[in-house]
């Protein structure tokens, strides 16, 4: 058991509510509706598996998200289910910076605010991410980084992990400090009681911006990146949608003759 | 940081699956990195490495590479996330290919955003396709990485400009698997094993406890036979097996199937990284949830068996077939036993 209390950060992310996306009957093409935003579902077993090392162990837990001032939600949501403290980093200058230059932009604020025991992160943003942002952050500060963790126990400044990888679920060892990354593999979530959700949006946001964390303009944003989005197409779902019509046995005659006709079935 | 100018080469990471075979991806994506480096007219890597590296040369030269750059040791029976990353590390700065093509694994899922931290350069994840274009904004012989975006309903199209390597995971199963024509044969450049094992900080305490997960793989299905909510029961979920039995396919299910115990989490189409291009799919009582649909928007031919007549999955469907999905099967099954035929798919 450690003596002091650990501290733990947790990243989470904003991001469109794509389950609430519906598909143009007549065209195949997506119909996004307006500022549905969620936190990212991975996210939330993140925080999740802070509170619930908080509880057995005693810690901190900072929520930590980049964002436009509206990102605060997932602030407010992530202290709803147990995060004591809530970190926004927002900058007009970090606007379009992919992943990379946002893994950079989330270590040099962890950085900034202090040492952390664990740092916890989703595995990847629905909104198309590359699941690399807790990477980067484990590459900046140098620390070890591990996923798909089934159990784990700390003691004495080490976790002791039960993880999976391939076939095998193995049994590590590592000094803490590390990041960790959960998804719904992790655990359930939990349901927030109506008192915390009532009581978070009393918590007080630090904000942080590109004063605080240094670096150069040109390091981050659209500039900075070295990815670029160059075109984005909506999928096109054009099918034949031929309606198949008879009786049952009609049906499945039918099928099965279309199915030979395209070179599925063969004699 | 890499210069531009000062890189050429496409190396390509041959992962080995469970120390006793290649990936399957990764031959895939030699065989699409030979067209890339064609077209770019430079040359392709392969990088091996593995308990015995050697064993799998003669077949990763019938892809075509230029030079097979391989290691044995124990130290890499398993992919080691301090290992593999230093390794890499070490030869990308040795070699400056322009491009690093890594399978969408485990292993390349750790691998990628490594490097793509160590070079400062971008990473673009879950690739659905490669193509070498020349932009008159950004410049030429560039690598542009789709991949699907917002849950799979928009393809993004990527650059990655100036930064070296361009760095890309690739989903196994999308790109087709060719060996190359007659080629000269590859150079074999053997490394020697000097990682320090002393420096690692992850640590094995006990023996690993063996997991059998579900050994289907569903990307590369030819056919796949799936099932949903509609199915309404356990007893005609199983009927599934019997049907891609006949075919030849592969079950897969929708989230509700798992959720109900009716089978193993690894048939769920549906979940993020998970996408399948069978020849037929036919669903049997699914309704067509976002995440599925566009998991499988590539078959090539989509059949839908649905008593709601207005199912999403409708939308999407080269034959649409309104009946109860149970009895649908049950019927279906019984024609195909008394045709006797077989599958032509391979």
């Amino acid at each position: 058991m450690t003596d002091k209390e650990m501290n733990i950060l947790v990243c989470v992310k904003q991001v469109p509510d794509s389950h609430k996306a519906k598909i143009d009957r007549k065209t195949g093409v997506l119909l996004r509706t307006a500022d549905d935003s969620v936190m990212n579902p991975d996210d939330a077993h993140a925080i999740e598996l802070a509170v619930s090392l908080k509880e057995r162990y005693g810690a901190s837990v900072v929520a930590m998200t980049m964002g436009p001032e509206h990102a605060t939600d997932v602030l407010y949501e992530a202290c709803a289910l147990g995060a004591d403290h809530a970190v926004l980093v927002s900058d007009a200058r970090f606007a379009g910076s992919d992943s990379y230059v946002t893994g950079k932009i989330l270590a040099r604020s962890i950085k900034h605010l202090g040492d952390y025991d664990l740092i916890i992160t989703g595995v990847e943003a629905i909104d198309g991410s590359t699941a690399s942002v807790g990477y980067h952050i484990a590459e900046y500060l140098d620390i070890p980084l591990v996923r798909q963790i089934n159990k784990i126990d700390i003691a004495q400044g080490h976790a002791r992990l039960e993880r999976l990888y391939g076939h095998e679920y193995q049994q590590v060892k590592v000094k803490l400090p590390f990041v960790m990354c959960a998804d719904k593999e992790t655990n359930e979530v939990r349901f927030p009681t109506l008192s915390d959700i009532s009581r978070c949006y009393e918590k007080h946001i630090h904000r942080l911006s590109m004063e605080n964390i240094g670096g150069k303009e040109e390091e981050y944003g659209l500039a900075g990146s070295p990815t670029i989005v160059v075109s984005s197409e909506s999928f096109s779902h054009s099918r034949a949608r031929e309606k198949i019509e008879g009786t049952p046995e009609e049906k499945a005659d039918h099928l099965i003759h279309e199915l030979k006709r395209h070179d599925i079935l063969k004699y | 940081m890499l210069k531009k100018a000062d890189c050429s080469g496409i190396f390509v990471f041959v992962e080995i699956q469970d120390h006793e075979r290649v990936l399957e991806g990764a031959l895939e994506m030699l065989t699409r990195a030979r067209e890339l480096a064609d077209r770019l007219n430079e040359k392709l890597y392969a990088l091996v490495m593995a308990l015995g590296a050697d064993e799998y040369l003669d077949e990763i030269e019938t892809y075509g590479p230029d030079a097979i750059i391989y290691c044995s040791d124990p130290g890499l029976k398993h992919y080691n996330s301090e290992i593999f990353p230093e390794m890499f590390e070490h030869l990308v700065k040795e070699y400056r290919p322009s491009i690093l093509l890594v399978p969408s694994t485990e292993a390349g899922n750790d691998l990628a955003p490594r490097m793509s931290h160590r070079f400062h350069t971008g990473l673009t994840a879950h690739c659905t396709s490669l193509e070498i274009i020349d932009s008159e904004e950004y410049g030429e012989n560039l690598l542009l990485m789709k991949r699907p975006a917002f849950s799979g309903n928009m393809v993004a199209s990527i650059l990655c400009p100036e930064t070296r390597p361009q760095v890309a995971t690739v989903q196994p199963g999308v790109f087709g698997r060719e060996p190359a024509g007659k080629r000269d044969g590859a150079e074999r450049i053997a490394l020697d094993f000097t990682f320090d094992a002393g420096t690692l900080r992850v640590s094995q305490e006990a023996a690993p406890v063996r997991w059998d997960r579900c050994s289907v793989s569903l990307e590369q299905a030819d056919v796949i036979i799936a099932g949903g909510r509609g199915l309404l029961q356990k007893e005609n979920f199983e009927l599934l097996d019997e049907l891609a039995a006949m075919l030849g396919g592969e079950v897969g299910a929708t989230r509700v199937p798992v959720f109900n115990d009716w089978c193993d989490e690894g048939r769920m189409i549906g979940q993020t990284g998970k996408t399948v291009r069978p020849r037929l799919y036919i669903g049997f009582g699914i309704s067509g949830q976002i995440q599925h649909t566009t998991s499988i928007i590539d078959s090539e031919i989509i059949v839908s068996v649905n008593i709601d007549d207005r199912a999403p999955v409708n939308e999407i469907s080269d034959y649409v077939i309104h009946e109860d999905a149970g009895r649908f099967l049950r019927l279906f099954i019984e024609k195909l036993r008394n045709e006797r035929v077989t599958f032509a798919c391979r």
